[in-house]
């Protein structure tokens, strides 16, 4: 066997080894007091809000109602609200779309207020929204305006539509389907697409309106 | 060859044997009430074969100017509607429903207004079966499904 290697002096050792040691609790302080700082560090607060319409998804707006008369967005103000586009000449799925959220609503049993907008403004006057909407026995408020004012509540809630010409010179609308759920504070809360089962659009409905 | 006639006469037989003749019953046909100022609506129905196939091509009614099939699709949460130009095809011994969101036929320059609780009479015409009458019932707008109102969930 090899004779064991001559040992270094003691006294080196025990240094290497002191400082070794100190090294490793100046890392273990350095740590810490990294990890403290980025615990306390003030970070900054919310961006102040830019101006409302480019920032916020939705309201507030301006539109016509029944019988003329203005109806404002601030008047919804407090009251959870879902809002739906179409238009009176669609035979299907915005009838079957009103129909539907009038029975959620009974099933809810809350107070909920039923937005419909026209995207077909030029057929679509206040007469025409006004008893379209009185058609589902049940609140259902029914809004129109100018071709800019629509243009215009289009671009805050994402709508689009696109008029599609038919035979004998009539016209159907395409337009997004998806009804927008709003809360009490005017929020978008989530969407209810007509394919959804009626017991997932039941408990968005519940979120806003709790 | 002297085998292509005996061939071909093997054969024939196997030509006769085509769709057997559709025997389509027509049921649940139903429309939502409207109110005036509305010129379009649109039934819903359901259509039963027991026999071969056949294709939907043309309805009228004495309620609107026109009465005509579409297609409602709602793709990438956009609703749109087209025509089928094609007509529809019901299968061999098959069943089509007509329904909300779905296919469905549109009237257009309706005549009147239709009165929940009243009916319309709603002519069919298919390629193979000729034409056929049913009484479309109007109901309550409220009414989302195929089944009476009042009927929840499906």
């Amino acid at each position: 066997m090899p004779p064991p290697p001559a040992p270094s002096p003691p006294a080196t050792k025990d240094i290497e080894m002191k400082r070794i040691r100190i090294a490793l609790w100046a890392l273990v302080a350095l740590s810490l007091v990294a990890f403290g700082t980025l615990l306390l560090w003030p970070r900054p607060g919310p961006q102040p809000t830019q101006t409302i319409s480019q920032v916020d998804f939705g309201g507030p707006f301006t539109l016509t109602g029944a019988g003329g008369r203005p109806f404002s967005s601030a008047s919804l103000n407090g009251r959870p609200y879902v809002i739906f586009f179409g238009f009176t000449h669609c035979p299907d799925v915005c009838p079957t779309t009103l129909a539907r959220l009038v029975r959620l609503r009974a099933e809810l049993g809350k107070p909920l207020e039923i937005l419909f907008v026209t995207v077909d403004p030029e057929r679509d006057g206040p007469a025409e929204v006004g008893k379209y909407a009185e058609l589902f026995g049940a609140p259902v408020t029914g809004l129109t305006g100018t071709p800019a004012q629509i243009e215009q509540v289009k671009k805050q809630f994402g709508i689009y539509s696109r008029k599609v010409p038919g035979e004998g010179g009539g016209y159907s609308v395409d337009h997004t389907s998806t009804v927008l759920l709003f809360d009490r504070a005017g929020d978008f809360v989530a969407t209810i697409s007509p394919e959804e089962p009626d017991q997932a659009a039941l408990d968005k409905l519940k979120r806003i309106t709790a | 060859m002297k085998l292509l006639p005996w061939a071909i006469a093997a054969l024939l037989p196997l030509a006769s044997c085509e769709d057997p003749p559709p025997d389509l019953s027509v049921s649940n046909a139903w429309v939502r009430e409207t109110v005036p100022g509305q010129t379009a609506a649109a039934v819903y129905l359901t259509i039963v074969n027991e026999g071969g196939s056949d294709r939907l091509v043309e309805a009228g009614t004495p309620a609107a100017a026109s009465a005509s099939l579409h297609a409602s699709t709602s793709e990438g949460g956009v609703a749109r509607m087209r025509p089928l130009s094609g007509g529809l095809e019901i299968p061999e011994a098959g069943q089509v429903t007509l329904r909300p969101g779905g296919n469905h036929i549109m009237l257009t320059g309706l005549g009147l207004i239709l009165r929940q609780g009243e009916s319309i009479i709603l002519r069919l015409g298919f390629e193979r079966s000729g034409e056929r009458t049913v009484r479309v019932r109007i109901v309550d707008a409220a009414a989302s499904g195929a089944e009476p109102p009042g009927h929840q969930g499906h």
